[in-house]
């Protein structure tokens, strides 16, 4: 069966609709979470760029190498400082066995601290993004129940056809964290720490320190980080529950597309001539749009509907 | 072990067995069973209390917080009875008075209930044979130590941290004769590690900094 209408947008037409609209995509979150022996919270900010845009003959689009930028990118992990204890030695040995008294001790620490990471600017992928298109009729939730088309236009309310680009596969690649995470997690803490004594016992921060050891080790063991920090804070962030970045980047940019910023639309009625002359604009009724695409071009097909 | 960052860890430097801190505890055993009435003070505040020295008692160490004691409203929890804290230890069992908070300073004074008051009450500030006096130096730096009612004296370096392959433990504690001399007579010690003061004759430990060692950075 033939359609009333036929309009064809060239895939360079089509890249660059995409583009704009790759190009108004942003993303801001914040969340925290307890994970037993710390707890984490993160900032972000992100858009997209980039991308190499293909229309296939099997009615899809693909994109590949789509950039997310992560404007902002800041993590901040808390932890209790574990007390180190003076004292607890005998002084009355037990002439049998054991220590009739000891010193009582004192533990030093159990402060909370909150080693903040910055990783702004850093650059992630979208490997593969794969869609159809899909079209939708919108009736304004604006629009009144007694009103015409004509009233719909005048108070600019109008229906519309929208054609929105449907994702079937977003595939986020994890968050590279840079090697040089763990120097800045390590002096984050140190920083933090040392902050907790004043500058004038400087021997006392060395004391910490020699009781503390290596700081990078105290901070794996502390958080109970296996394997490199790096992807350790990957994994925290991107890829395991309850943050989970990349399932939420996956889906706030599947929602984007297929149902908060279509592609194109089309005004229902659409006007053909503009009012004029003391004649009212006219209009014609779109009906069973859709719109597909070949390797070529954007293809939309609709029938005019009855008056 | 309470678990705190007081500050006085890092600025009372000195320690004194006649004015008890947080890194200092005096050991004392009655020995005659009694009772007997105590009082800690530190200048700006004191508190009574009871020691009953008991033969039917096994405890073998008292222990008694000078801070808690003084402290109104302390939630003191070590004893029986209304009134007065009330402490129970064995004749040959020990008081251990320490200080768990504070800027502290205290010394106690005790005598029997019931005894002579020509006899002299035991008095932290004068401790006795078969005392002991214990203390931790956390600051480097090189120390005098002596008996102020002797005036025999002692010299303890206390080493600077560094930081090694592994957190640092304090070595064992050393301990010190104090006689009519104190002996060992020079002390090499790492920061942290105790001095256990076993007190033979009368005696009142004073230890103060001499020379403070503030790093390689500052030697060099």
């Amino acid at each position: 069966m033939v359609s009333d209408i036929t309009i064809a947008a060239s895939a360079a037409a089509f890249t660059k609709l995409f583009n704009e609209l790759r190009d108004n995509f942003h993303l801001i979150k914040s969340d925290s979470a307890s994970f037993g022996p710390f707890s984490a919270s993160y900032d972000i900010k992100l858009h997209l760029q980039g991308g190499n845009l293909t229309l296939n003959d099997d009615n899809t689009i693909e994109v590949t190498d789509l950039e997310i930028v992560w404007d902002t990118l800041t993590v901040k992990i808390c932890f209790n400082i574990p007390g180190w204890c003076v004292g607890g030695f005998c002084i009355v040995p037990d002439p049998w066995n054991g220590c009739l008294v000891s010193f009582p001790g004192f533990c030093i620490g159990g402060q909370q601290i909150c080693p903040g990471l910055d990783f702004s600017g850093l650059v992630s992928e979208i490997t593969d993004l794969k869609a159809n298109l899909n079209a939708i009729y919108y009736v304004d939730p604006a629009r009144q129940p007694g009103w015409s088309d004509l009233d719909a236009e005048l108070n600019q309310h109008p229906n519309k056809w929208r054609i929105f680009i449907h994702p079937v596969l977003v595939n986020v690649d994890p968050i590279d964290i840079p090697a040089t995470a763990a120097n800045l997690l390590e002096n984050a803490v140190k920083t933090l720490i040392e902050d907790l004594i004043p500058s004038e016992f400087r021997w006392a921060a060395d004391l910490l320190w020699a009781i503390i050891g290596p700081i990078l080790d105290f901070v794996i063991s502390v958080l109970g980080i296996v394997g490199s920090v790096e992807d350790w804070l990957s994994n925290l962030l991107g890829s395991t529950p309850p943050f989970d970045l990349l399932e939420l980047i996956e889906t706030a940019i599947a929602d984007y597309f297929a149902s908060q910023h279509p592609i194109y639309e089309f005004e229902d009625p659409y006007p053909v001539l503009p009012a004029g002359g003391g004649l009212i604009p006219v209009k014609i009724p779109i009906q069973g749009l859709t719109a597909t695409v070949n390797s070529k071009e954007m293809v939309v097909l609709a029938n005019v509907g009855a008056v | 072990m309470g678990m705190t960052f007081d500050r006085n860890f890092f600025t009372q430097i000195g320690r004194d067995s006649g004015a008890l801190t947080m890194l200092t505890t005096v050991v004392h055993s009655f020995g005659e069973p009694g009772e007997y009435r105590a009082v800690a003070s530190n200048g700006d505040s004191q508190a009574t209390f009871y020691i009953s020295v008991d033969k039917s008692c096994a405890v073998a160490a008292a222990q008694i917080d000078l801070a808690n004691l003084t402290t109104p409203a302390a939630d003191v929890t070590c004893c029986t009875g209304q009134g007065a804290p009330r402490f129970v230890v064995h004749p040959k069992g020990y008081a251990v008075f320490h200080v768990s908070g504070g800027s502290g300073g205290y010394w106690v004074t005790a005598r029997r209930a019931d005894e002579d008051s020509n006899i002299k009450p035991y008095d932290t500030r004068e401790l006795r044979d078969g005392d002991f006096f214990s203390a931790i130096l956390l600051r480097p730096g090189t120390y005098s130590i002596k008996n102020t009612l002797s005036n025999a004296e002692a010299r303890a370096t206390v080493s600077y941290p560094s930081t090694g392959p592994a957190p640092y433990q304090p070595p064992e504690p050393l301990v010190i004769d104090v006689t009519a001399a104190i002996e060992p007579a020079d002390i090499e010690l790492r920061p942290m590690q105790g001095l256990n003061f076993n007190v033979h004759a009368s005696a009142r430990i004073v230890i103060e900094l001499m020379e403070p060692d503030d790093g390689p950075g500052a030697r060099a």
